[in-house]
């Protein structure tokens, strides 16, 4: 089967993705580096501002033009969009960043019997995405991405007629480089034409290889490898009840099913996952949605199971469960681990295993690891944050502070000796919440220690223990 | 006062015609007789509690793992009791700590002034006390936690059995702190202690100690770690300011 590609160059692609309320407003986009129109809309062409033109000169020509800055990560984005939405149509999709998609179409021209079938469909696909874009196919990829760069804008199923139309073109439209193009110009080569009556062993003895290798794939005769677009991995399954289910120990079993998918899912991807989502959708009833989470990544059903039936029972269903959704939100690549094998002492469990089971049973708040913020205020230096999560110490710790605080302090009402202090603590007059206090540590007659203040307005609190 | 640990060995072997004592020193050898002045473990396994007069006390100091009960009030040094082996045990193993169920906010500015590795403790706030059970035995089954502390006051035969052999699998040591002070010698425990408020720190008294006899007191003096919770000590060349606030 004869090749034939199609190449699709979204020449505006950023300035198409832009949300425009206002059609009359013309708009602009500028390379920040060489202070450059890169694109520009409807409005902005009908002053006369021209794609190469210098911002002055556009500036000059309409002054309430808006302007933007070219962002190649925008425009490489909105390529994988446009990439999964044409992945609907056709099989074969080759990116070409910024600004170029590259379909290989000889595959599919049998299911859509024809390349007028075939061109339809993706005209209609791109049709919804609004956007614009110049289009040619060719027997090479390099041919029509070169034809569609040049706005050819037709589909020609016959190579030589391709080639033919291609073959016009200055060597100045072609991805040669200016110095190839100065070379083979000082030898009275100005056209493809020019170029391809010469033999390739002879361009190969005068020229470098580049050239070469780009002349034999703009003529479909090197190979010219692709690598395709993939979708992201999703894995997104449901699963219809046979019954009802009313309590949520009966789960178990479909779940269980569920979850073996997943993992061969993920072990085919070689992949962990760290969230799930499962959705229990409960008959004339809101569906009950869970998140379970592993720390760590996992991908063996049994793990998830563990993990899922912790977090199932604390829920109570109000409705019986007619089908599940089992939803894998994070997919991460596996990490490589080490432990040292004559280190002994082999636990079960990793530490972050272990985090993730305590959190899918108690809640994800219920763990946590305390920390000291660089505050004098000693509701403001206790703080937690989420478990095992480093965090740099203030450059002062103070020895005299108590273990367990009293969540807010309490009146002192016992009668308590004061040991030592006072430590005054004057903080917090630039966020409106300032204390004025002189701490004391204190005991009380039956032996515990105390940390307790004194206010401004002589009134005495207990605010915890040296445990 | 020798005592046959294993007396169906000797039965096995009636032609055994030598002297009681080589017969002991058989045994002895074949590590089936067990000596009370003996401590179970040898000395170098243990873990040091920090203060001397308590690894004394403890026979080297606190056990490798196993359910350990305090009996104590809230607030008279009790944490300040286990923060020096705490520390220490972080350091050499590098597991977590976790701290379970604490009756009041945990602060971590002393826990890191004493030299924890906050990021390396787990401070777990259950909404239940069965919960908190259950957590204990998750991170000592584990085997990435050296120690979990738990507060708890109401504990049954059968939990501190789980926590024994989840403790013993995972080789941490369960502490378990309570305050009521009702008598639990018949409970599996590995330790059970009580805490008395002293002046200069911390009275010990051990209810019960595998392998050990009951009974046996101390004192630990906090006054080199903690001087500022210490009562002054009476001196006769010494007038001491006495503040004396009436609430």
């Amino acid at each position: 089967m004869t090749q034939l590609w199609l190449y699709l160059h979204f020449y505006q692609l950023q300035l198409d993705k832009l949300f425009v309320t206002d059609n009359s407003q013309a708009v602009a986009i500028v390379d920040p580096r060489q202070h450059q129109i890169v694109q520009r809309n409807e409005q902005a062409s009908q002053h006369g501002i021209e794609v190469g033109m210098g911002l002055a000169t556009a500036a000059l020509l309409h002054q309430d033009i808006q302007v933007i800055a070219y962002n190649n990560e925008q425009e490489q984005q909105a390529l994988q969009e446009i990439a999964s939405w044409l992945y609907l149509s056709t099989s074969d999709i080759s990116l070409y960043p910024p600004q170029g998609l590259l379909l290989r179409v000889h595959p599919m021209l049998m299911m859509y019997q024809g390349l007028d079938n075939y061109w339809l469909a993706i005209e209609q696909q791109l049709a919804r995405l609004n956007i614009h874009y110049h289009y040619a196919s060719g027997p090479s990829p390099l041919a029509a991405r070169m034809l569609a760069i040049n706005a050819h804008n037709q589909l020609c199923a016959d190579k030589q007629q391709a080639m033919q139309i291609l073959y016009e073109y200055p060597l100045s439209r072609s991805e040669l480089t200016a110095k190839q193009q100065e070379k083979l110009a000082r030898v009275g080569i100005r056209t493809l034409q020019d170029l391809i009556r010469l033999p390739l062993a002879d361009i190969a003895r005068r020229f470098d290889i580049d050239l070469v290798n780009y002349i034999g794939r703009l003529r479909g005769e090197l190979q010219h490898p692709q690598t395709f677009y993939l979708p992201p991995a999703r894995f997104e399954q449901q699963l219809p009840l046979l019954y009802e289910i009313e309590q949520t120990q009966y789960l178990q079993r479909p779940l269980q099913h569920l979850f073996t998918q997943l993992e061969q899912f993920l072990r085919w991807r070689d992949c962990y996952c760290t969230e799930l989502e499962l959705q229990l959708i409960q008959r004339d009833n809101a569906p009950v949605i869970l998140s379970v989470h592993s720390a760590q990544g996992d991908y063996l059903a049994a793990t998830w199971q563990k993990l899922t039936a912790l977090r199932l029972e604390n829920i109570q269903l109000t409705a019986p469960v007619t089908d599940l959704k089992l939803k894998a939100l994070h997919i991460t690549s596996k990490g490589s681990e080490v432990s040292d094998l004559f280190d002994g002492r082999q636990g079960v469990m990793r530490p972050l295993q272990l985090l993730s089971l305590l959190q899918a049973k108690l809640g994800r708040e219920a763990v946590s690891s305390p920390a000291v913020a660089d505050d004098f205020r000693p509701e403001r230096a206790c703080t937690y944050l989420p478990a095992l999560q480093q965090a740099d110490l203030p450059a002062q710790l103070h020895s005299q502070r108590p273990i367990l605080l009293l969540p807010k302090p309490q009146p002192l009402t016992d009668k308590v000796q004061v040991m030592y202090g006072p430590e005054r603590i004057c903080s917090g007059w630039w966020d409106e919440q300032p204390i004025l206090r002189d701490y004391f540590i204190a005991r009380s007659p039956d032996g515990r220690w105390c940390w307790i203040y004194r206010q401004a307005d002589q009134r005495w609190f207990l605010q915890g223990y040296f445990a | 006062m020798d005592f046959v640990n294993a007396p169906d060995c000797i039965c096995a072997q009636p032609q055994y015609t030598v002297y009681m004592n080589s017969i002991l020193m058989h045994l002895k050898n074949r590590r089936l007789i067990w000596q009370g002045h003996q401590s179970s473990d040898d000395q170098k396994h243990h873990w040091h509690s920090g203060f001397e007069p308590l690894d004394e006390l403890l026979h080297g100091g606190w056990p490798n793992d196993g359910v350990v009960l305090l009996q104590s009030d809230c607030g008279i040094g009790e944490l300040r009791l286990l923060l020096p082996a705490l520390q220490q045990r972080q350091q050499q193993q590098q597991r977590l700590l976790a701290l379970i169920a604490p009756p009041y906010q945990l602060n971590g500015e002393p826990l890191a002034a004493c030299g924890l590795d906050l990021s390396q403790i787990l401070l777990i706030q259950p909404a239940t006390s069965q919960q908190a059970l259950w957590s204990a035995e998750q991170c000592l089954k584990s085997g990435c936690c050296y120690a979990a502390l738990l507060w708890h006051d109401a504990l049954e035969i059968p939990q501190l059995k789980r926590l024994q052999l989840a403790a013993q699998q995972g080789q941490a040591v369960q502490f378990i702190l309570r305050q009521s002070s009702a008598l639990l010698n018949a409970l599996p425990l590995q330790l059970s202690l009580q805490l008395q408020a002293q002046p200069q720190g911390i009275g010990v008294t051990v209810h019960k100690q595998r392998g050990q006899r009951s009974g046996r007191q101390t004192m630990v003096n906090m006054q080199r770690h903690w001087p500022q919770l210490c009562m002054p000590q009476p001196a006769n060349n010494v007038v001491r300011l006495h503040q004396q606030k009436a609430g």
